[in-house]
């Protein structure tokens, strides 16, 4: 599915074609063909889906197989382009490792020098304000190894947003944060603006819903998806609907906490069909091998 | 945090601009610089350095340009502690799994790697300091000669950057947390020599390949030269350290993979190209006329010393020697001064001098020898004569013992200018006559007593001897009984050392290295001992009023015994009978030692 | 009865915990040791005092290669299990031994021909107690692996216990006459009192190995005597 918007899409900063990735007999990317545009994309998936594997490419950090990457106007299989692409890349990766020794401030600190940040005066300067970002000023003195889960992965944001980079590649960056911090999150990526491209991985389909000009659904090495939350959601639309007892048409059932039954499947004659939301579309989309990609 | 937080400020203070940014090498390896010197591997090396350092050289007063190769072994431990924290540091990206991470920066691996060997800098900048330091408390003590050579002294910078450059090698071709520690094993092992004699054993090339060459030659002998006769290639082993640390550089950075690798290689063959030129100048040997000048300063040191008069007194020494003048002065004024006021004062010349140098093969093939292949050392006096000074020529060495040896070593000077000034030169050879009779008395006593700590030195060499020959351990309690108590203790055996043509006992271990000059007679220690119990003043008047008498050839210890009122002195064959000969061989040996003039 | 269950899973976890030991730097080790030894000793007849200098060069090198031995990536996975720190541990550190063993027995096939004073041919003395200097040096390395691998978020592990294994090696061997370790056999009373220290060493190793080994989630014994002094309080 492809996005239906009358407004003329923005040209895409990031396109890919054909691309395919192995790993032995496995095919991590099976022909995966998507464009981004500037502005907040969200890719899900269920695990092993292709997702890191996806990220992973566009943060430069591996090759495809086979097909055609133009990041930001620039193909990374040249070496001095990739260069420049990472100038302009910010990367959180899904377990980012640490310096365990090192404070948050030294840590971050340490990538602002890889990143080119050479000007002492300026560089901390920088990597105080993306620590406030994130919410760890207090803490920027505290060794890596005494904070929390929670607090790591905030740092491992901090670090991506180093530099003001115009292409964020975040994979699972929510994963571990309580809400609040959940949050901050969302008004931090939301407030970089409209100009540049975040692409952000994640089991979280709130945070899709919340952030996310467009998804892109990947299952099995494929795109099964691609557009708004709206038309994602509109997947659902009429096949979403409760009962007071599990509904033997469902493909899907869970009991709510209010304890009446949410149903996702073909509803059955006088179901009275419920707005469904853009996990609802999601997960019919999963479960279904008939719903065509876009 | 509240969700009424004020607005956020997203934008950043600065932005890399587009285009090619700066890159990140200095800044990281400034960051990595301040790593390094933390880390425990580099403080532990550092203090261990520091403890090697201070306690080098201990015991002699200082010559700082063989105090400069010195801190070259010393530093070892902190190039140790180097190669290892260098190692952890290029692995710690492997290890804390941040490599992914890295990669997506624009600082590529190759560049993170030449920021690390940049940043071996710091700990070698370290260890300058370091050996500065200990120079610096060398020269405080006013008593510093020679200069140190800026080659030796970069040389122990220049080995912990290569130890450094290994530890980062080793993290990318061999990444392994073992590889480290194993390799500081095998380059102690080849540094120091371990399984065999040591390095002193190693043949000419692998001896220069070791990169802290130490001074030593043979496991005993030290060649202590002025530095201009040391003759090493102290320039071409620096260039061949940092023309190796280039080239393991280069490999480091190729490990690394790396977008200029043309580049790299005509980096990594200029680097090995230099190391073998460099290598190949270090084991050239040296000039025909650096050879020549190290067998003139032998034989002629006059050629080569300037000379400063105090007084009746000469003292010439090695270029950078000087501070050592007001040393000797020290002792040698003693004797002379204490001199009675009628007895001439002699002219003399101290003379400094080195017996014996023990060469490498280097200046071994520079002379014209034969390799034997045996990679022992050569020495001079077994390729060239010495040649004998003249008898107003009071040798001193090229050392000078600090601490309580000191006290021997002035007592030994004393006692050359004292037999100067009073007895009749005698011949010099492998076996000269001991010094025997009245005038060796005299000049013991004279150079004891006006020797700061002399008594007792004299008195110590007494009584080690004497104990020593009776098969006693020296003990404290022993070198403070008298010697008339130990003579009644040992009664006299035999002596440990004695004349071999005529077996009159003399004294051991007096003068080391002027053995040729004569050995003094324990008879005559003996009786000087008896007249260090008394007042100077007293025995300096007598001295005086019999001067002429007791400084005679002719004059025998009865007689001197007999003229200034000590106990009866038994006759030779007396001396030889107690000692366990027979009557017939008691009189054949003194006769022998009469002919001496014993 | 704790010491009853935690062996019967022993049979079970064997060949995991083969797979799982990182053999590799240990087969290394051993190589480049007997390599070392070999080319030691290559000149021969070689002398008593240089053939031992050589063993025991070859026996740290060997001891070096053991530091990684106890490192273990799934630790932070495994530490709540039942089966206890010391089972894991040691069940590496034994299934080890043979490779040691046989390390050891190479050592002496290397050295047997080193001529008339080789260490197959010296008296048992020296042969003795090198094995016992060979055992203390590498019950230090597990020791201090053990103590580098306490669970912790990031524990160094062999990156750690090797370099201290060396620093402690070297000052062994500046250690004064009375307390010295690496005597010559020559010098026989200085011999039997280093070796007398060999085996109080290697006895001191083992007790540390088991209290590094403790489990991490019991309480020290500081805490436990607190407790109850605050109890009977």
């Amino acid at each position: 599915m492809t996005d239906p918007s009358p407004t003329a899409a923005p040209a895409a900063a990031v396109r890919a074609d054909g691309i395919r990735v192995s790993f032995g007999r496995t095919h991590a990317l099976d022909g995966v063909s998507l464009g981004l545009s500037p502005g907040v994309s969200g890719l899900l998936g269920p695990n092993g889906a292709g997702k890191t594997t996806l990220l992973r490419l566009l943060a430069t950090v591996a090759s495809p197989d086979a097909g055609r990457l133009e990041i930001l106007g620039r193909d990374p299989a040249s070496a001095e382009q990739r260069l420049a692409i990472r100038r302009r890349l910010g990367y959180m990766p899904q377990e980012p490792g640490f310096h365990r020794a090192f404070s948050a401030f030294e840590f971050v600190d340490y990538v602002a020098i890889l990143k080119e940040l050479t000007d002492r005066r300026t560089r901390h300067a920088e990597v105080r304000r993306v620590l406030e970002l994130v919410g760890l000023s207090d803490q920027r003195h505290r060794r890596i190894r005494a904070l929390s889960g929670g607090m790591r992965r905030r740092v491992a944001l901090a670090q991506a947003l180093l530099g003001d980079p115009e292409l964020l590649v975040l994979d699972e960056p929510t994963a571990g944060l309580d809400p609040e911090q959940r949050l901050r999150f969302r008004q931090v990526i939301s407030g970089l603006g409209a100009d540049r491209v975040v692409l952000l991985s994640t089991h979280q389909t709130e945070d899709v819903a919340a952030l996310c000009r467009h998804v892109v659904v990947l299952h099995r090495g494929r795109v099964r998806f691609t557009g708004s939350p709206r038309q994602l959601a509109g997947v659902a639309q009429g096949r979403v609907w409760r009962t007071g007892e599990p509904s033997p048409g469902a493909r899907v059932s869970w009991r709510t906490g209010d304890g009446r039954f949410h149903n996702l499947g073909q509803a059955p004659p006088g179901a009275t069909p419920v707005e469904p939301t853009l996990e609802d579309g999601y997960m019919l989309l999963i479960g279904d091998p008939t719903e065509a990609a876009a | 945090m509240s969700t009424h937080a004020p607005p956020l400020s997203v934008r950043p203070v600065a932005r890399p601009t587009g285009g090619r940014g700066r890159p990140a090498t200095l800044p990281l390896a400034l960051a990595e610089s301040r790593r390094l010197l933390c880390s425990l591997p580099v403080l532990c090396g550092a203090i261990a350095s520091a403890v090697l350092l201070l306690r080098a050289d201990g015991g002699w007063l200082p010559a700082l340009h063989l105090a400069a190769i010195g801190t070259q072994r010393s530093l070892l431990p902190l190039a140790a502690g180097t190669l290892v924290a260098a190692n952890l540091t290029a692995l710690r990206s492997r290890r804390a799994r941040t490599g992914e991470l890295e990669t997506s920066t624009c600082t590529p691996a190759w560049r993170r790697t030449l920021a690390y060997l940049l940043a071996l800098a710091a700990p070698a900048l370290l260890g300058g300091v370091l050996a500065v330091l200990k120079l610096l408390l060398l020269v405080r003590g006013g008593r510093a000669a020679g200069t140190p050579d800026a080659f030796e002294l970069l040389t122990g910078p220049a080995v912990i950057w290569l130890a450094g450059t290994l530890g980062v090698l080793a993290a990318r071709w061999l990444p392994s947390v073992v590889t480290a520690p194993v390799l500081v094993v095998l380059a102690a092992v080849v540094q120091l020599g371990l399984p065999t004699k040591g390095v002193q054993s190693y043949g000419l090339a692998l001896r220069w390949l070791v990169p802290a060459v130490p001074l030593e030659v043979s496991p005993t002998v030290e060649p202590e030269l002025p530095a201009f006769l040391l003759g090493r290639p102290s320039g071409a082993h620096l260039a061949f350290l940092a023309a190796a640390a280039l080239a393991v550089g280069a490999a480091a950075v190729a490990g690394a993979g790396t977008g200029a690798r043309t580049r790299l290689r005509a980096g990594l063959a200029g680097a090995v190209a230099l190391a073998l030129v460099a290598c190949a100048a270090q084991l050239q040997p040296p000039s025909r006329a650096e050879a020549d000048r190290l067998v003139a300063a032998f034989q002629h040191p006059e050629r080569f010393q300037a000379c400063h008069r105090r007084g009746p007194v000469a003292y010439c020494a090695f270029p950078g020697y000087e501070p050592w003048i007001d040393v000797w002065a020290a002792t040698v004024e003693g004797p002379l001064e204490h001199l009675p006021r009628e007895v001439a004062r002699p002219r003399l010349t101290v003379r400094q001098m080195f017996d014996d140098a023990a060469l490498d093969r280097r200046l071994a093939r520079s002379l014209g020898l034969p390799d034997s292949g045996n990679p022992g050392p050569v020495h001079l006096l077994g390729v060239v004569a010495a040649q004998d000074p003249a008898p107003d020529v009071v040798p001193v060495d090229m050392t000078w013992p600090t601490g309580p040896a000191e006290r021997d070593a002035r007592l030994a000077l004393a006692s050359r200018v004292a037999a100067r000034a009073v007895m009749r030169p005698s011949p010099r050879g492998e076996e000269p006559p001991p010094r025997c009779q009245a005038p060796a008395v005299v000049a013991l006593w004279l150079a004891a007593s006006s020797t700061h700590g002399g008594k007792e030195a004299l008195r110590q060499a007494l009584v080690t001897n004497v104990a020593l020959d009776a098969g006693l351990a020296p003990t404290p309690e022993l070198l403070r009984a008298s010697p008339a108590e130990l003579q009644r203790i040992t009664q006299h055996r035999s002596a440990i050392s004695f004349d071999p043509h005529s077996g009159y006992p003399v004294l051991s271990w007096f003068d080391p290295g002027h053995e040729d000059e004569g050995e003094w007679g324990l008879e005559e220690a003996n009786l000087a001992v008896q007249l260090l119990e008394r007042p100077d003043a007293a025995v300096r008047a007598q001295l005086a009023r019999h001067w002429d008498e007791l400084t005679a050839p002719g004059t025998t210890r009865q007689e001197l015994a007999h003229r200034l009122g000590l106990p009866p002195v038994p006759s030779l064959e007396e001396l030889f009978t107690r000692r366990g000969a027979t009557r017939a061989q008691a009189a054949a040996a003194a006769r022998a030692a009469r002919r001496q003039g014993c | 009865m704790l010491i009853t269950r935690q062996l019967r899973l022993v049979p079970a976890l064997v060949r995991p915990t083969a797979r799982a030991t990182p053999w590799w730097a240990l087969l290394a080790g051993a190589a480049l040791s007997l390599a070392l030894l070999r080319l030691g000793t290559l000149e021969r007849p070689v002398e008593p005092g240089e053939l031992v200098r050589v063993v025991r060069i070859s026996t740290v090198v060997f001891a070096l290669a053991a530091a990684p031995l106890l490192d273990d990536p799934s630790e932070v996975l495994t530490r709540a299990a039942p089966g206890s720190l010391l089972l894991r541990r040691g069940l590496r550190v034994a299934l080890a031994l043979p490779l040691g063993g046989a390390w050891w027995l190479g050592t002496l096939a290397v050295t047997a021909g080193a001529g008339p004073l080789s260490l197959g041919q010296l008296p048992p003395g020296p042969v003795r107690g090198l094995t016992l200097e060979a055992a203390a040096l590498l019950a230090a390395s597990v020791a201090l692996a053990a103590w580098c691998s306490r669970p912790a978020e990031q524990p160094p592990g062999g990156a750690a216990a090797g370099p201290a294994l060396l620093a402690l090696v070297a000052l062994a061997s500046q250690l004064p006459a009375p307390l010295v370790l690496f005597a010559t056999p020559d010098d026989q009373p200085a011999w039997q009192g280093a070796h007398e220290r060999w085996l109080a060493l290697l006895a001191a190793m083992a007790v540390a190995f088991a209290l590094a080994c403790r489990d991490p989630g019991g309480a020290s014994a500081g805490r436990r005597w607190r407790s109850r002094r605050a109890t009977a309080r």
